[in-house]
């Protein structure tokens, strides 16, 4: 097999893999009980909007259902890192993972088609947003612009990378508990520095830098460094960046985004290979 | 078709396949017969690219295994491992389906219909396979493994968990894949009817190929060796170790501790020698409940292989240089 034949026979691996699993998904409740609290949460923020509007008599947003739109994406990333981050170990404790292997799969494909699969879930609940939120926008009278489409098409690219990193964690465990745990730890770690960065800095607002306790100086540079990090490691930073450079119109740093979204998803997906084929499918 | 060379594979201090030179030709069904922890699984595993091997090469079709390659070789073989995992959420028809698109088999559903009634499978196509019994399970992972008409098919313990019909299928499968030319490498702890079906046994120790043999030859080997079940009143631990410090005794299987009650004792000579064990029993505190002859014929349906089978199997010589 060339090249060329070897990528085209992996391909149609995954879309089966994939097909497999979104077929999975569809017929799994918890999908639709998540697509039925996200509409809800769309529903009560636009609400508060347009009794804003009626109290005041005017609102000033750029885009108001940019926002819904962010706080849909936010929970689907919640509900496929979790999907993600169970669908290998699932696998691997159940043993079918070992069986895919005695047959043509490789790591490559396997992976590729659980990819597929949780962005095919995807895509079908921003349909379902984008098409609750151009409701909603008939029935309120609000204007379904371009930049919701624009900030759909990047939440693709950053709910890649979540679902991506996901899937590394699933490589890295046998079982389904403990890729779980890791996943809680990893989002308490996230809250924890977010908390105390801002819990450090409302310390110190209103204070000069030469007056602070030598401990809260300490303490507010490490939690500094510590939330660049985590913002840099973070896919939901990049959905919550992506977001604000529509909110402002910026062209280059949109691009830039959703470049830098897809080159995280491609650097976790070949971390996520490399440690299937590392620790094996046993 | 298969050629291994120094095949090793190392996990931690333990060696659990210990430069393994394998050839199996073309057509062959070919057996890797040892006791449990022999190293059978992990060659096989090897020969799958599932396990990195330490050391040494592996060529499957006269392919070395590389990325370039996994493909051209995956698509040729057709594995029945040794524990059936099917997924929950899928019947028989759906399991096979989707196997058959990884696969990429023309004319699928006529293939699977076809494969299903050649097993006895054609009656259970909307069943989910999770409540089956372990004799449909098997041909379930059978059918899976034959799906894209396999030039090689590697079974792992295939009798295991199987009534006699059960074996008697698996036999009538293999034999049909030697006569279409296929190429079957079987791995077992049991000599049954399945394994005597073979061409060529390979018995593997410690993680060494010991000896290479005809099924019939084998047999020729294990006959006359006598077995006694021994059932106790009472557990009584250190009777396997001082049982097997007897001249007679080749070797003493059981459980340990608190459930030391029952042993099956394997005799050297083939002298009736249930006097020499009963007053042995004895002396060491023991009340025999039940003691129980068997003779290992040319004729008995399944043979375990033990540890203590070995020297019988291969020769002392070598059984002591694999130890």
């Amino acid at each position: 097999m060339n090249r060329v034949d070897t990528w085209r026979f992996r391909w149609q691996l995954a879309r089966t893999i994939g097909r497999r699993d979104l077929h999975v998904a569809i017929y799994d409740i918890r999908l639709y009980a998540t697509l039925s609290a996200t509409i809800a949460i769309a529903a009560t923020l636009l609400r508060n909007d347009v009794e804003s509007i009626q109290g005041n008599g005017f609102v000033i947003l750029s885009n108001p259902l940019l926002i819904p739109l962010f706080g849909a994406a936010v929970v689907s990333s919640i509900y496929l890192a979790v999907a993600s981050t169970t669908t290998v170990a699932r696998e691997r404790e159940r043993g079918t993972l070992e069986v895919l292997f005695y047959g043509p799969v490789d790591a490559v494909a396997y992976l590729l088609g659980k990819v597929l699969a949780q962005m095919g879930v995807y895509a079908l609940m921003v349909a379902v947003y984008l098409a609750a939120l151009a409701l909603y926008a008939l029935i309120i009278n609000f204007v379904f612009a371009l930049n919701l489409l624009l900030a759909a098409l990047l939440s693709v690219a950053t709910t890649s990378a979540v679902v991506t990193v996901g899937i590394l964690l699933s490589t890295l465990h046998r079982s389904v508990r403990s890729a779980l745990l890791t996943l809680l730890a990893i989002a308490l770690a996230f809250l924890g520095v977010q908390l105390g960065h801002d819990h450090v800095c409302s310390l110190t607002s209103g204070m000069a830098r030469g007056d602070y306790n030598p401990l809260l100086l300490a303490l507010q540079t490490l939690f500094t460094w510590l939330d660049r990090i985590f913002n840099s490691l973070s896919p939901l930073a990049y959905l919550k960046r992506g977001f604000d450079v529509l909110l402002r119109g910026s062209v280059a740093e949109y691009v830039l985004t959703m470049g830098l979204s897809l080159l995280y998803s491609a650097v976790a997906f070949g971390l996520a290979v490399w440690t299937l084929r590392r620790k094996g499918v046993r | 078709m298969i050629q291994t060379d120094t095949l090793t594979r190392r996990y931690g201090n333990l060696t659990a396949v210990n430069a393994l030179n394998l050839h199996v030709r073309p057509g062959e069904v070919y057996v890797l017969l040892g006791p449990n922890g022999a190293g059978k699984t992990t060659t096989l595993l090897m020969l799958l690219g599932i396990l990195p091997p330490s050391s040494g090469s592996i060529r499957l079709f006269g392919l070395s295994p590389v990325p370039g390659n996994y493909y051209a070789i995956k698509r040729r073989v057709g594995v029945v491992g040794e524990k059936q995992h099917f997924y929950d959420d899928m019947t028989v028809r759906q399991y096979l389906r989707f196997f058959a698109d990884l696969y990429a088999v023309e004319k699928a559903d006529e293939r699977i219909h076809s494969l299903m009634e050649a097993v006895g499978l054609s009656d259970c196509p909307d069943v989910r396979p999770r409540g089956g019994s372990p004799g449909m399970k098997q041909k379930l992972a059978f059918v899976r493994a034959l799906l894209p008409d396999p030039d090689l098919l590697i079974l792992d313990e295939p009798t295991s968990g199987l009534d006699l019909s059960g074996i008697c299928q698996v036999r009538q499968l293999v034999q049909a894949q030697s006569q279409a030319g296929k190429t079957v490498l079987i791995s077992s702890h049991i000599l049954s009817a399945v394994e005597r079906t073979a061409h060529r046994v390979g018995i593997v120790h410690r993680g060494r190929l010991l000896s290479e043999n005809t099924s019939a030859g084998l047999h020729a080997r294990l006959a006359g060796a006598q077995q006694i079940d021994l059932e106790l009143a009472d557990p009584c631990p250190d009777l396997p170790q001082d049982l097997a410090r007897l001249p007679f005794v080749r070797a003493v299987e059981g459980p340990t501790g608190e459930n030391a009650r029952r042993f099956t004792v394997h005799l050297t000579g083939d002298t009736d020698m249930r006097a020499q064990l009963s007053r042995a029993v004895t002396v060491q505190g023991g009340v025999i409940v039940a003691m129980q002859p068997k003779e290992i014929r040319q004729a008995d349906t399944r043979v375990t292989i033990t540890e203590g089978d070995i020297p019988r199997l291969v020769g002392q010589t070598k059984a002591r240089a694999a130890a």
